[in-house]
This record gives structure tokens, sequence and C-alpha cells, in this order.
């Protein structure tokens, strides 16, 4: 494609490039609000059940604070 | 500000994002929240910079095709003396400018196409391993990382922009193989030979593999700048040694990121078409 070449090839290229974008600044949002932290810690208590069932009497985890904060740790694991 | 500033984005907002993602990922081991603040800024700094390059491409034949120095077609305009030169020297700049519109060339497009293949495949195979949240986090660095190489490209048809870039990903560059260094693993590297061939680790090879091709098929067709495309081919062998060496790092991340933005530098210079050869024709 030279300089001069017609725009329409440059312009599928720009929609492609910005439908990207868009895509990029939908995921930020995504993270930024923190949807995604209830199934990272479904999906990290699934994984690991033990962590869940180690100590009984152990009611951290009902605690609003210390369950979020356990989510966190959780959602932050990189398995 | 003027008109012009205000509205396109420019080279040190590129310079500062890539400065802001490297360091964050060296230095503050980024939560997801904070790699969504970056993903949000790099999305809004593409957005702005395609806005920017599609005007361009659009009044680029209109303006290089008008007379702007003429005063019978921009009476009403043409009036003062700094307002007269801009005007001469306006057509130049744009004609110069133009060579930014490269980076939507149909090469880029692949390599874009083949990276958006490997992310797709990565959700597809990591779905059932990873959260939603890590997958999407991962994804998100990955544009970054696409975001930093298209955006590069834009801005390295200048010397003198190119010149400025070349300087900061040195800089960059060093600090983060200063701390990646002490992380190379080369047992790992080693080992990628007994392991069954992923099919996620064959796209990623395509990729590469797809852009040293292109590299080399720029060489034989006599491209210009051989010694910064030999340079580029040098920059992408030591990308891939190091992202598999360096296994699920921070560093190899920032490595990442930096090291596209860097080899994007190299990589117009594929664009340059060939050599001008000058015959001389006897007659006979």
């Amino acid at each position: 494609m030279r300089i001069n070449d017609s725009n329409i090839s440059r312009r599928g290229a720009f929609f492609f490039i910005a439908l990207f974008s868009c895509l990029q600044i939908f995921l930020g949002f995504f993270l930024i609000t923190g949807k995604g932290h209830d199934s990272a810690a479904a999906l990290a208590v699934q994984q690991n059940p033990s962590d869940a069932a180690t100590d009984p009497s152990d009611n951290s985890a009902d605690t609003p604070q210390k369950f979020a904060q356990f989510r966190m740790i959780k959602a932050y694991e990189a398995p | 500000m003027s008109y012009y500033f205000s509205k396109h984005p420019g080279l040190f907002t590129y310079i500062l994002l890539i400065a802001v993602s490297v360091l964050s990922f060296l230095y503050f081991d980024p939560t997801p929240s904070m790699i969504g603040v970056l993903s949000v800024f790099w999305g809004m700094y593409i957005c702005m910079r395609v806005l920017s390059l599609y005007e361009l491409s659009e009044h680029f034949d209109l303006f290089s095709s008008q007379k702007l120095s003429s005063k019978t077609s921009n009476y009403s305009l043409a009036k003062l003396p700094k307002d007269l030169a801009h005007r001469a020297v306006a057509p130049e700049n744009l004609k110069r400018s133009a060579f930014a519109l490269l980076c939507v060339h149909a090469r880029t497009m692949v390599w874009l196409a083949l990276a958006l293949i490997y992310a797709a495949y990565y959700i597809h195979s990591s779905s059932a391993q990873l959260s939603q949240y890590d997958l999407v986090a991962n994804i998100a660095v990955f544009f970054m990382i696409g975001a930093a190489f298209w955006a590069g490209q834009s801005y390295a048809y200048s010397n003198r922009a190119s010149r400025i870039l070349f300087a900061f990903f040195g800089v960059l560059s060093a600090l983060c193989l200063y701390h990646a260094a002490p992380l190379i693993d080369l047992q790992s590297l080693l080992a990628l030979q007994n392991a069954p061939l992923k099919v996620q680790t064959l796209i990623l090879a395509l990729l590469l593999a797809y852009t040293a091709f292109t590299l080399i098929y720029s060489i034989t067709r006599g491209a210009r700048n051989t010694l910064s495309i030999l340079l580029g081919l040098t920059l992408l062998a030591a990308l891939s040694l190091l992202y598999f060496s360096l296994s699920e790092t921070q560093q190899n991340t920032a490595l990442w990121i930096c090291g596209w933005g860097f080899f994007s530098l190299f990589w117009i210079r594929v664009y340059s078409m060939s050599q001008k050869r000058y015959v001389l024709y006897q007659c006979e």
C-alpha cells in the first residue's frame, strides 16, 4: 500500500484498531470495577476445597471485611 | 496550547504511557485494578491516535492537491505573515507525516491479526485454569503490548522522533534487563526441547516467524536500511529467548512491553522502499 492509495483500505484498518481500543477500554473498566472477583473466589475455592475446609471453627470468611480480603488474596494468586 | 497539540496525542504521551506501564510492572507488582487503569489510558490514547491518523488519511489527498499558499483560494484566511509562512510549509510537513499511515499497512495488520488469534487461543486454553478476572487482566496486558508496538510505528517514520525513541527504549530496556537478569533460567529453554508442543506456543512461534520472515523478505527486496533491519532481527531473537527463559514474571511483561515498543522502530524501516538506482543509458 502506497501513501497515495485510496482511503478505503485504510478506513477498514482504522476501524479494526478503533474496535481494539474500545475493547481495551472495556476490559480496563471491567478490571477496575472488579466484577469478576466473585467468580475468581468461586474458582479458587473450587480448585482448592481443602482451604475452605481446613479449619471449620474459623468463621473468618463470614465476616464481610475478612471475606473481602480472602477474595482479594485468592483473586491475585495466579495458579 | 495550539489546536493541533490539544487534539492529537503526541510522542510525549506515548513515552509517558510506556514509562508508567513498564515501571509499574518492574517496581510495583500491579494489581488487576492498576492494570485496568493502565488499560483504560492505553485504550483512550489509541482511540485518539486512530482519530488523528484517520483525519490525516482523509484530508491528505485534498491538501496535497490544493495550493494552500495561494491567496486566491484562501483569501479570507491568508492575512498574517506567520500564517502565510505556515501555509508555505504545511503541505510539506503533511506530506512527510503521511508516512505515519504506514502503520496501517497490510503487513502490520497481519501481525495484529496473528496476535489476536494468539490471544483468542490463550482465552480458550486457559479458561479452565484461570478465573475470569485473571484472564481479563492477562488479555489487557496482551493488548498493551500490541498497542505499544502499533503506536510506536506511527512516530518512528520521523528521524527526530525515532532518535528520541531509540534513546528512551535503550535506557528502559537496560533497566528491564538489569532487573530480569537474575531471573533468567536457561534450563527452561532446554526443557522446551523435551516438552510436548502446545498449540499456544506454536501460534506464538508463528507470530515470531512471520515477523522475522517479513524483515528478511524486505532485505531481499532491496530495502535501504539493512542495518536497522538486522538490528531488529537481533532484538526479535533476544525477545524470544528472554520470553521462554523468563517464565511468567512481571519482569517478563515489562520487558515485552518495552521490547515490542523498541522493535516498532526497526519494523517501520521495512517499508522503506527499494533503493533508487540510477542507470546511465548510452545512446548508440
